[in-house]
């Protein structure tokens, strides 16, 4: 494992001529990479620092939901740690399977805290069944009492193949009405800000400006590279401008032979449509939006239309409401226009 | 319940020979191209092919037989009327077993048993040999088609006929279709054979089903035959009665040529095929003939009789059925009911004629505005072999460009919308159906309007109409007494004016109303069965058009009119359609972005609205990669949802 995570950084760098680049923030995912040996990570480590320039503010997270070795990590290295709690609520974490119960989740946070200092962020979901306004409010004011300077608030989603979706078409589970949603939404808008909290992304937020750089980064379409099993990635060729989509194997043995054979995964060339729908998607589920600068560089230079006009019943039906010009150029969403982004952006992207 | 055709177990599986009068829009030889050809498995085909040849054997012996031997007296023409599912199908194959023009070995319906597709169709006139008291007839037996949809049809048909049979099932005894029918035939002066069928049936009652074919229709049962068709039981008296009874055909074949259409069908090969009936003269191959309704002049490239399916004889004499085929290219020049004549040599057309009528008229539009034009290749295509469709373009602001088509009745509409789906791939939305309504000018003028969109705005209604006439029905409805009351009531909701009412027995009622057509088009057949149980039987004629106090209604989406919403109504029902109509749609259209008003108005007036509130949320909590494309529905998807489920019931009270 340690060797083709290895051998798979040393290919990019030299396929795409990527030494002593600067890498803004590394970030070990995919739920629990704290089964791995803090040797892997720090294998991992020096190599990306051999290869790359980091600089002395970069971040580097790693995912967890448990605090052993912590203190082993810390050391070797990673600075920020993103913990996986996803409820406060003790029938809550048993119904998800979880065999904690929320005193050991805020015990474990306070642990973390100690270690990573003001570097903590953790995730929580809402929308659960039976949810009121009342237990979300709750629930999240006790989070944010403890909270360090981010957290990320998603609600619940049914993804396919899951348990839950399984329960969701038996009827045993039943999503909250859209109503429901909006309002449990709203609070999570207004508790955070009695909090201090900005909300900059959909299910992010942060205050004293202490981002995930790492997700802003990939929001706002800068390079990345993924490595492992199952991980995207994004390339821009240097001379051509061009972007690439990099994908790698999702089972373990496959990648490492895939590894082993080719140096790399699947890697595709992006069609411009697909660039700029993907920049007009991450950017507009952002506060800041979709800077004009940005959309051009990875457009070949096409301009963002700002102000198209979208039909409606035979009407040219304007989105001011829900989206707004930056003033150094640019689009971003208003916050009535965040919260239904999902109509607004295939009305600007098509 | 749509009719089957007569003779459902005589069919080929030869492309060609196949023909359906009953349904004669599901009729079409590419249907069956298409459809069935997967589904024959080898094992099928040899039976078939021995069946084929029984019956060639058959076709030979007649091969020697010189049809001019069979002068008019030697001739009956007849049919079989009778409601559906009271065994018109069933005693036509015993007639044609006992006849021998059929095998009576029935592998060969087990076969086509597994042909769904298949089973939809039959062969709809036939011709059989019969040897009665040592002379030699043929005798011709004419399906007439069930659904009340084609009673124009089916009064063609019966005009080829000098005699019917008038089937009545010994359990449910004289139902709506019955009565149409026998005063149809009785109205051409048909004679007519009462025969009580499914004596043999646990449940059967003869003697109270002879009782009602007595009071209702005065006819003498004392020779009335009692069968099972099912087991042949009483069968072989029929076509005795039949001679004896049925007067000959009385035309003469030394008159010039006096040929009647009564019915087509559309083949992929020949084109049109016409089943004529040769009132005077003789007809045959190279003959050129001209139609009296459109004056077209034909050529007859193949000619011959239905034994069952198509044979040659190069010729038909008076008094004689059988098919033509005469280089028609589409089935809309057919028209049923046309006289023909040799050219240069024209005669008085026989009369009754009527060019197809469209009763009802429907909006139909692709869901998907890019496949407009396979669609209308399509619809041409279907067109060609339903010559009763009537078709414009049309274009709706709220769904695009499509087609205003009009249908002989509902029941027409659903087979042409469910071959389109079927044949077609099609995926289309069809608007709540429309009557042909009157506009009467103050000058005397009138014109029809077959869309809400023709009604005229209210200045003119003001300053230039004299009035408004709707098309009404006379409606013939047969049920059990207990159900008197809820009927009576779905009738009165649907403006219905009761004319009379009789008891067929102690038990059975049959009550005639008036109705506007418009009212019945939607869904009072459905209502109908679901109030009395299934025990309520219905059938109706046209009865001309009357004044009505009628406006149109439309529907606004924040403030504008959706043009494909609008509907026209009797002024009496505006409050409570308006209201329901525009609380339905509220459900159907999914929240927007803004706060989405509908309203239903007439001539400027509101009679509802229903808010819609602004959608507050709809945002994904994370987002992938993966998930760059993503679809919108926009409300139209909600105006088609309300079109194809909502619409049709809301009109209920």
């Amino acid at each position: 494992m340690k060797k083709t995570l290895i051998s798979e950084i040393n290919h990019y760098v030299q396929k795409y001529d990527m030494k002593g680049r600067i890498i803004h923030s590394v970030y070990f995912g995919g739920g629990t990479p704290s089964l791995a040996l803090p040797s892997t990570f720090k294998a991992v480590l020096n190599t990306i620092a051999k290869e790359f320039t980091l600089p002395s503010n970069v971040e580097i997270t790693m995912e967890s939901t448990e605090t052993k070795k912590l203190q082993e990590f810390h050391a070797i290295g990673i600075n920020r740690l993103s913990l996986g709690l996803q409820s406060l609520n003790d029938s809550e974490l048993k119904r998800l399977g979880r065999d904690h119960t929320s005193r050991e989740a805020i015990d474990a946070l306070k642990e973390s805290q100690k270690i990573f200092g003001e570097n903590v962020t953790f995730d929580l979901i809402f929308g659960r069944e039976g949810q009121t306004v009342e237990d979300w409010k709750a629930e999240l004011m006790t989070a944010l009492e403890i909270a360090s300077n981010h957290i990320s608030l998603y609600e619940l989603t049914i993804k396919k193949g899951t348990p839950l979706y399984k329960d969701f078409i038996k009827g045993k589970f039943k999503k909250p009405s859209p109503d429901h949603m909006a309002n449990l939404y709203d609070t999570t808008l207004e508790i955070t800000k009695r909090y201090g909290f900005q909300q900059y992304e959909v299910s992010n937020f942060q205050r004293n400006e202490k981002y995930s750089r790492h997700n802003y980064g990939y929001w706002s379409g800068l390079d990345y590279l993924g490595i492992g099993p199952g991980a995207h990635g994004r390339l821009t060729d240097s001379e051509t401008g061009m972007r690439f989509r990099t994908i790698r194997r999702l089972y373990p043995e496959e990648w490492m032979s895939q590894c082993e054979e080719t140096g790399e995964g699947q890697y595709e060339q992006m069609n411009l449509e697909d660039v700029k729908k993907e920049l007009v998607l991450f950017g507009l589920r952002t506060k800041i939006g979709i800077p004009r600068a940005r959309f051009r560089k990875y457009s070949s230079n096409q301009e963002l239309e700002t102000n198209r006009p979208v039909r409606y019943d035979n009407n040219e039906w304007m989105l001011n409401d829900f989206r707004e010009e930056v003033q150094d150029g640019g689009l971003r969403p208003t916050d009535k226009g965040l919260a239904v982004i999902d109509e607004i952006v295939p009305r600007i992207m098509y | 319940m749509i009719s089957r055709a007569i003779f459902p177990n005589i069919k080929s599986l030869n492309n060609t020979y196949i023909i359906n009068r009953s349904l004669k829009c599901i009729t079409n030889s590419l249907y069956i191209s298409k459809r069935l050809r997967p589904y024959i498995n080898y094992d099928n085909w040899i039976s078939l092919q021995k069946k084929n040849q029984s019956s060639l054997s058959n076709l030979q012996n007649i091969k020697n037989i010189d049809l001019s031997k069979f002068p008019a007296e030697n001739i009956r023409n007849f049919s079989i009327i009778a409601h559906v599912d009271h065994g018109k199908s069933t005693l036509a194959d015993r007639l044609l077993e006992l006849t021998g023009t059929i095998s009576s070995n029935h592998s060969h319906q087990q076969v086509l048993d597994k042909l769904n597709v298949e089973r939809e169709r039959g062969i709809t006139t036939c011709s059989m040999f019969y040897k009665y008291k040592d002379k030699d007839y043929l005798l011709n037996l004419i399906d007439t088609p069930g659904h009340v949809d084609f009673n124009y049809e089916v009064s063609r048909s019966l005009v080829a006929c000098q005699g019917t049979i008038l089937l009545v099932d010994a359990s449910q005894g004289i139902q709506a279709q019955t009565v149409a029918n026998f005063f149809l035939a009785f109205n051409e002066g048909l004679t007519i054979i009462p025969v009580i069928n499914k004596i043999d049936l646990p449940a059967a009652e003869p003697d109270r089903v002879i009782n009602q074919v007595e009071s209702t229709f005065e006819l003498d049962t004392s020779e009335i035959s009692l069968i099972s068709a099912k087991s042949g039981l009483g069968v072989d008296k029929i076509l005795p009665s039949v001679i004896e009874k049925i007067p000959p055909p009385s035309g003469d074949v030394n008159k010039p040529l006096k040929a009647f259409l009564f019915d087509s069908w559309y083949d992929t090969y020949v084109g049109v095929i016409c089943l004529m009936e040769i009132v005077d003269g003789k007809l045959q191959k190279g003959d050129k003939i001209v139609s009296a309704y459109s004056e077209k002049m034909y050529e007859v490239i193949d000619i011959g009789i239905m034994h069952p399916e198509q044979f040659t004889t190069g010729y038909l004499h008076a008094g004689q059925v059988g098919y033509v085929v005469c280089s028609m290219k589409v089935a809309a020049e057919a028209h049923v009911g046309d006289t023909f004549y040799h050219i240069k040599n024209p005669v008085d057309p026989l009369p009754g004629f009527e060019p197809a009528k469209s009763m009802v008229f429907a909006g139909v539009f692709p869901i998907d505005t890019n496949e407009f034009n396979r669609l209308d290749e399509s619809i041409t295509k279907l067109t060609l072999n339903d010559a009763s469709v009537s078709i414009q373009r049309e274009t709706s602001m709220a769904l695009g460009q499509g087609w205003r088509i009009g249908f002989l009745g509902t029941l027409h509409m659903d087979v042409f919308k469910q071959r389109l789906e079927e044949e077609h791939d099609a995926n289309v939305i069809i608007t709540q159906p429309t009557v042909p309504y009157k506009i009467v000018y103050r000058d005397g003028t009138a014109k029809l309007i077959r869309n809400p969109t023709e009604f005229p705005e209210p200045m003119e209604l003001q300053n230039k109409l004299s009035e408004l006439q709707e098309p009404m029905i006379l409606a013939t409805i047969i049920l059990p007494e207990e159900y008197m009351g809820s009927i009576i009531d779905l009738c009165g909701s649907r403006r219905g004016e009761q004319i009379e009412y009789n008891y067929m027995d102690e038990s059975r009622v049959i009550m005639k109303y008036s109705i506007p057509l418009a009212e019945i088009v939607t869904d009072f057949h459905d209502e109908l069965k679901s109030r009395s149980s299934g025990y309520a039987s219905f059938d109706y004629e046209d009865m001309g058009y009357q004044i009505s106090d009628i406006v149109k209604m439309n529907v606004l989406i924040n403030k504008k009119p959706v043009d494909a919403l609008a509907t026209i109504l009797h002024r009496s029902q505006v409050a409570n359609v308006g209201r329901e109509w525009a609380k339905k749609l509220s459900e159907v259209i999914p929240k927007q972005l803004y706060e989405v008003i509908i309203q239903t108005t007439i001539g400027g007036k509101v009679i509802a609205r229903e808010t819609i509130p602004a959608m507050r949320k709809n945002v994904t909590a994370k987002c992938y990669g993966g998930d760059v494309t993503r679809n919108i529905e926009l409300p139209q998807k909600a105006f088609y949802d309300f079109l194809s489920k909502g619409s049709g019931t809301s009109k209920k009270k």
